[in-house]
C-alpha cells in the first residue's frame, strides 16, 4: 500500500464494472446484515459476554464438578485395579450431546474446506434442532409414560431402546425435510445419523449412574483413589456442613480452620460470660451494669476491639469505677484464657490444661454472687478442662484437611448458607440463562411471525380475529401466570419456556403484521404472485426476510426479559427444582440464616446484570445497523 | 409440470387470449356502506402469439386491472370478478383454482411490472429469484435451472450473466432491473407476456432496447404480448393491435396504422392532438377535454344518423342519442370492417351486434404465413 500512497486513488469507470474488472462479490444478506451488527463496538462486547455465558452453558459440566475427570482405584499394595472417568459416567444425554456438539459444531465450523459458511451454520443448527427435539420428546415422554418413580417398566431394557429409537425414527421422519443438503439422499443420511446416534446416547444414558463426589474424596485421603479434578472441583449440589457461608477466596482448610477456631473461641467466650453474669456487684471496686460487663466479656475473650483512638477495656473499666486490683485479676485471667486457646490451637493438651487450671485458680479470687452463682462459675471452669480433647480434635482434624488437596481447594466466589461451591453453580446456570432466553424467545418469534404474517398478508378479517387474539394474549401478565403455573403445572424449565414463548409472542406478531401490511403492496411480492410462487414461499421466503429485522431486535430484549423472568421466579423460589439458577443463588442472599452474605448478592448480580445489558445492547446495536434511517440508500 | 407438448404447437392464427366482456369491482374496504367501483366494465380484447397489444388509456382506466385479471391477480376481496371471461387457450382463467392458476403463473403467462426497482427482492441474488421460478414450475435439476437462467440473462443482453446471478438487486442499474425483471419473467418459456409499463422508469435508450429486445424475443419465441403503456410514440413504435381504454371500457380497437392514420374516437382523437409535434409551433397543446367536449366530434362515424355516436360519460348536449336500456350505455361496434370504436347503445347499436374485437394483424416484420 504505501507505493500506492503517493499516486491518486485508483478508479475504475462504470464500463469497466461492466466488464467485470473490480467487481467484488456481494454479501448475501444475512451476511451483510451480521457484518454491519458486528462491527459495532457495544455489539461486540455483547456478543462476547454471551459468547463467554454460551461457552460455559456447554462445557459447565466439565470445568466445574465434584467428580474426578479420571480415577484411579488403588488395591492396598498401591496396583491400580480399576481407572475410569467417573465425570463422563454421570454426564446426562444432554451434556454429552451438548459436549460433542460444541467441540465439533466448533471444529466443522472454522475447518478450511470448500463448504459455505451458511451451510456450514445450517447444519450445525439443523443438528441442534434435531438432538434437541428428541431430547426433550423422550424426557416429555418418559415423564409422561413412566413419571419420575423407577418402575420395573422403566427399567426393562426392551422399553428404553424402543422409547428412544422410536422417538428417533418419528423425529427424523417428520423432519427429514430440513434443507440440510440439497439431494435428497444426502438430506435423509444426515437426518438419520443425527437421530439415530441421539437415540443411541440417550437410550444408554437412560438413567445416569448418581455418584457422590464425597466418596471419591474419602477415597483419595484413604489412598484407595488417585483423582484428577476439574478445574472448579465443585458439583453445584456438594457441600459439607462446614462450608456453610464461607467468604470468597477461601480454602477448604480455611473453613476447617475457621470452625475449629470458632469452637475454641466459643468455649473461651462461654467461660467469660458465665464469670461476669455470676459476680457479686460491689458498687466501690467493681460496679456490674451492662457497659462494665460487656467491657469485662470483651477483656476476658481477647476480643478487645482496640481502634486507635478509642481507649482500651481496661482504661474505660478504670474509670467506670472497677478497682485496679479486679483489673489486675481479669486481666490476668483474660492472659490464662488466651494461653489456653493458643495450647489448643498448638494442640499442646498439657499446656492447656495447666492454662486452664490456672483459670479456676485466678477466678477464685472474685466473689460468685450466690450459691448458683458458685456453682454456674465452677461448671464452666470444669468445662474448659473437659472439653480440651474435643477441641483439640477439631483443631487437628483442620490441620489433617489443610495437608491434602482437598485442603488446598478454593472457594473462589464463596459458598452459599447450605456449603455449596457459588462460582460452580453460577457455571452450570449458564446453560439456564442461555436456553431460557433462547428457547422460550424462539418460540415466541416463531408463534409471532407466523400469526403476524398471516395478519398482515391477508387483511381482511382474518386480521381482525387475528389481531383479537393478539390483545387477549397481551392483558396476560406473564410473571403472575408463571407463579400460577409453578403451582399447578410441573416446575422445570421447559414449562416454564414454553409459558413465557406462548405468552410474548404479541410484540413480534404485531411487528410482522405491521411490515407485511407495507410489504403485501410491494411490487416484488406482486412479482411474486405473478411468477406463481406457493404462499407459504411467498410469505415466508420472499417476505419474511424483509421484514423479520424489527422482530430479531425486539426478540433481542425479549430474550432479556425472559432471563428476567426466571430470575425473578428463582428469587421467589418458584424456579425449576434441581437446577442451579442465578436468581435462586440472589434469594439465599440473605438465606436462611437471615445473614447477608455479600457475594452472594454480587456475584449473581452481576451476571444477570451483565447478560441482560449485553442482550440489550447487542439489540439496540442490530436496530441501529438496520435502521434505514441510518444506512444509506443501498438500491 | 410443464406441458411440454404443447409448446411446440402454438398456432398463430388460434388466439392466446380472449378476455369476453369481462368486469372487475372493488369495494371500499374503509367504507363498505359506498358503492363498489367498476374499475373494468365489460372489456373485450384478443392476443395472438407474434403480436402485440397495446393497451393504452389513463391512469385508472381499468388496464392493469385487466391485465392482472387474467392471471388472477387482482386482489379479492376487495375486488371481484363481476362478469365476464378470460380465455387463456380456450380455457377461462377466472375460474381456475388456486392451484391451476398457480401452475399458469409465470409458466404460461408472465408479467413484468414497471417499476424495476421495486420488483425484485432485495434479499436475495438475481440467480435464487430465477431459478426458483424455473424450478417451480419446470421438471429441471438444479444445475440446469442455472443454465436456463444464464440462458435467460444471455438472452435480454446481461453481460458476464453467470458472475451476475450471484450479484443483489441492489448492484444493477434500473435498466439491468428490468432486463433481470425480463430475464426471470422470460425463462419460463411463457405464451403470453403482460408488460405494464415495462419502460416507464427507464430512460429513453434504455426504452429502445428493451422494447427492441421484446421484440426479438417474440420474434423467436411466438410470444404474444399485451403492452400496458401511457406512451403512444412506444405503441406507434411496436405494437401490432391499439385497445384504447377510459373508464374501464373499450373506447377504441383497431390495429396500429389504422388507428394512428384515421382514429374514430374523439377520446383517441384528443390523445393524438395533445402530443406535441416537433415541426408545429403552437402557444399551447390542444387538451382532450377541449376535444371531447366539442359536439362537433360526435357526429363523424358512419351511421351517426343511425345513432351511432361515439360513447363518452358525459358528452357535450344533444349528441347523446336515445338508448335501447338506460342501463347499458356503452357497446362495442365494428364501424368498419376491422374497426371497432365504443359507442352508445342505441336501438341500432343493440339491433346490430358486432363480432367482438379479434384482429390477427401483425407489422410486416412478425407476419406469418396464413
Amino acid at each position: 500500500m504505501s507505493s500506492s500512497e503517493s499516486t491518486t486513488e485508483k478508479t475504475i469507470s462504470g464500463i469497466d464494472v461492466m466488464r467485470g474488472v473490480g467487481v467484488e462479490r456481494a454479501r448475501p444478506f444475512w451476511a451483510d446484515a451480521w457484518h454491519r451488527v458486528v462491527i459495532r463496538r457495544g455489539a461486540q462486547l455483547g456478543l462476547i459476554w454471551i459468547g463467554i455465558i454460551g461457552f460455559f452453558a456447554i462445557f459447565a459440566p466439565v470445568i466445574a464438578n465434584g467428580l474426578p475427570l479420571w480415577t484411579r482405584e488403588l488395591s492396598a499394595d498401591g496396583q491400580v485395579i480399576a481407572s475410569y472417568s467417573p465425570l463422563f459416567e454421570s454426564l446426562t444425554p444432554t451434556d454429552i450431546l451438548l459436549l460433542l456438539g460444541g467441540v465439533l459444531g466448533t471444529i466443522l465450523f472454522f475447518l478450511p474446506i470448500p463448504m459455505g459458511k451458511q451451510h456450514r451454520l445450517g447444519l450445525i443448527s439443523a443438528a441442534a434442532l434435531l438432538s434437541g427435539t428428541i431430547v426433550v420428546s423422550v424426557a416429555t415422554l418418559r415423564y409422561l409414560l413412566v413419571g419420575d418413580e423407577v418402575t420395573a417398566l422403566s427399567q426393562t431394557v426392551g422399553f428404553k431402546w424402543f422409547l428412544t429409537l422410536g422417538t428417533s425414527l418419528v423425529v427424523a421422519l417428520l423432519l427429514f425435510w430440513l434443507p440440510t443438503f440439497r439431494p435428497i439422499w444426502g438430506r435423509i443420511v444426515f437426518t438419520l445419523l443425527i437421530c439415530l446416534f441421539t437415540g443411541f446416547v440417550a437410550a444408554d444414558r437412560w438413567t445416569a449412574p448418581v455418584l457422590n463426589p464425597e466418596r471419591f474424596i474419602r477415597g483419595q485421603e484413604d489412598g484407595a483413589f488417585e483423582n484428577t479434578f476439574t478445574l472448579v472441583p465443585w458439583s453445584p449440589t456438594q457441600s459439607r456442613p462446614v462450608f456453610y457461608s464461607r467468604e470468597p477466596a477461601r480454602t477448604a482448610a480455611d473453613a476447617y480452620r475457621l470452625v475449629a477456631e470458632n469452637r475454641v473461641q466459643d468455649g473461651v467466650a462461654f467461660y467469660a460470660r458465665a464469670i461476669v453474669f455470676n459476680l457479686k456487684p460491689d458498687a466501690d471496686s467493681l460496679p456490674l451494669n451492662k457497659g462494665t460487663r460487656a467491657d469485662l466479656v470483651q477483656l476476658l475473650t481477647g476480643d478487645s476491639g482496640d481502634v486507635a483512638g478509642e481507649e482500651s477495656c481496661s482504661v474505660r473499666l478504670a474509670s467506670a469505677g472497677v478497682s485496679m486490683e479486679n483489673i489486675a485479676i481479669f486481666e490476668d485471667l483474660a492472659e490464662f484464657l488466651s494461653d489456653y486457646s493458643k495450647a489448643i490451637v498448638a494442640l499442646d493438651p498439657e499446656l492447656a490444661v495447666t492454662a486452664a487450671e490456672n483459670v479456676v485458680l485466678v477466678s477464685d479470687e472474685l466473689v460468685p454472687s450466690g450459691r448458683n452463682g458458685r456453682i454456674t462459675i465452677a461448671d464452666a471452669g470444669a468445662e474448659l478442662e473437659d472439653k480440651i480433647a474435643e477441641r483439640i480434635e477439631y483443631v487437628s482434624q483442620a490441620e489433617a484437611v489443610a495437608s491434602t488437596n482437598y485442603g488446598q481447594r478454593d472457594f473462589i466466589l464463596g459458598t452459599d448458607p447450605i456449603g455449596r461451591d457459588v462460582l460452580s453453580q453460577m457455571l452450570h446456570a449458564c446453560r439456564l440463562s442461555i436456553s431460557i432466553g433462547l428457547v422460550s424467545t424462539g418460540l415466541s418469534v416463531l408463534i409471532g411471525v407466523i400469526v403476524g404474517s398471516l395478519m398482515g398478508y391477508f387483511g381482511g378479517w382474518v386480521d381482525l380475529v387475528l389481531s383479537r387474539i393478539v390483545e387477549i394474549f397481551m392483558a396476560v401478565p406473564v410473571l403472575f401466570l408463571l407463579i400460577v403455573a409453578a403451582s399447578v403445572l410441573p416446575r422445570n424449565t421447559y414449562v416454564m419456556m414454553v409459558i413465557i414463548g406462548c405468552v410474548t409472542w404479541t410484540g413480534s406478531a404485531r411487528f410482522i403484521r405491521a411490515e407485511f401490511l407495507k410489504l403485501r403492496n410491494q411490487d416484488f411480492v406482486q412479482s411474486c404472485r405473478a411468477v406463481g410462487l406457493p404462499l407459504h414461499s411467498t410469505l415466508f421466503r420472499h417476505m419474511l426476510p424483509n421484514g423479520v429485522t424489527p422482530v430479531l431486535v425486539q426478540a433481542s430484549f425479549g430474550v432479556a426479559a425472559a432471563i428476567i423472568a426466571e430470575a425473578t421466579l428463582s428469587y421467589l423460589g418458584l424456579g425449576p427444582y434441581g437446577q442451579s439458577s442465578w436468581g435462586k443463588l440472589l434469594s439465599l442472599t440473605t438465606g436462611e440464616t437471615g445473614i447477608f452474605l455479600w457475594w452472594m448478592a454480587v456475584f449473581p448480580g452481576v451476571a444477570i446484570f451483565l447478560t441482560v445489558l449485553a442482550y440489550n445492547v447487542l439489540g439496540e446495536n442490530f436496530r441501529d445497523a438496520i435502521d434505514p434511517k441510518m444506512r444509506k440508500a443501498a438500491h | 409440470m410443464s406441458n411440454s407438448q404443447n409448446d411446440q404447437v402454438l398456432d398463430p392464427n388460434v388466439p392466446l387470449l380472449e378476455v369476453r366482456d369481462l368486469a372487475v369491482s372493488f369495494s371500499n374496504p374503509s367504507a363498505p356502506t359506498s358503492p363498489r367501483v367498476q374499475a373494468v366494465a365489460g372489456v373485450n380484447m384478443t392476443v395472438y402469439p407474434r403480436q402485440t397489444l397495446a393497451v393504452v388509456g389513463e391512469s385508472g382506466c381499468g388496464k392493469s386491472v385487466t391485465a392482472m385479471s387474467t392471471m388472477q391477480l387482482v386482489p379479492r376481496p376487495p375486488g371481484r370478478f363481476d362478469r365476464g371471461k378470460a380465455l387463456f387457450r380456450g380455457e377461462n382463467v377466472l375460474e381456475f383454482d388456486e392451484k391451476r392458476i398457480r401452475a399458469l403463473r409465470g409458466n404460461d403467462i408472465a408479467m413484468i411490472f414497471q417499476e424495476p426497482m421495486t420488483s425484485l427482492n432485495p434479499v436475495y441474488s438475481i440467480g435464487d429469484q430465477i431459478v426458483e421460478a424455473i424450478l417451480l414450475h419446470q421438471n429441471v435439476e438444479a444445475e440446469e435451472a442455472v443454465e436456463i437462467a444464464v440462458k435467460a440473462m444471455d438472452d435480454v443482453g446481461i453481460p458476464d450473466p453467470r458472475q451476475r446471478l450471484k450479484a443483489y438487486p441492489h448492484q444493477f442499474s434500473g435498466g439491468m432491473r428490468q432486463r433481470v425483471m425480463i430475464a426471470m419473467a422470460l425463462a419460463c418459456q411463457p405464451k403470453l407476456l403482460l408488460a405494464d409499463e415495462p419502460t416507464t422508469a427507464l430512460d429513453v435508450t434504455i426504452q429502445a432496447q428493451i422494447l427492441e429486445l421484446l421484440r426479438d424475443l417474440q420474434r423467436t419465441k411466438n410470444m404474444g404480448i399485451m403492452l400496458i403503456t401511457h406512451n403512444l410514440g412506444v405503441v406507434a413504435e411496436n405494437a401490432d393491435v391499439v385497445c384504447v381504454m377510459f373508464a374501464g371500457r373499450v373506447v377504441e380497437y383497431a390495429n396500429v396504422f389504422d388507428l394512428f392514420d384515421n382514429p374514430l374516437h374523439p377520446y383517441t382523437r384528443g390523445l393524438f392532438q395533445s402530443i406535441p409535434m416537433l415541426r408545429d409551433i403552437k402557444h399551447r397543446l390542444t387538451t382532450v377535454e377541449e376535444v371531447v367536449e366539442n359536439p362537433a366530434e360526435y357526429v363523424k362515424l358512419n351511421g351517426f344518423e343511425k345513432g351511432i355516436v361515439p360513447w363518452w360519460p358525459d358528452p357535450p348536449k344533444g349528441v347523446k342519442p336515445e338508448l335501447a336500456d338506460p342501463d347499458e350505455e356503452h357497446v362495442l361496434h365494428e364501424i368498419e370492417p376491422n374497426r371497432w370504436v365504443g359507442v352508445f347503445r342505441s336501438e341500432h347499436a343493440a339491433s346490430h351486434p358486432s363480432r367482438v374485437p379479434d384482429l390477427k394483424y401483425r407489422r410486416p416484420d412478425l407476419q406469418v404465413e396464413e
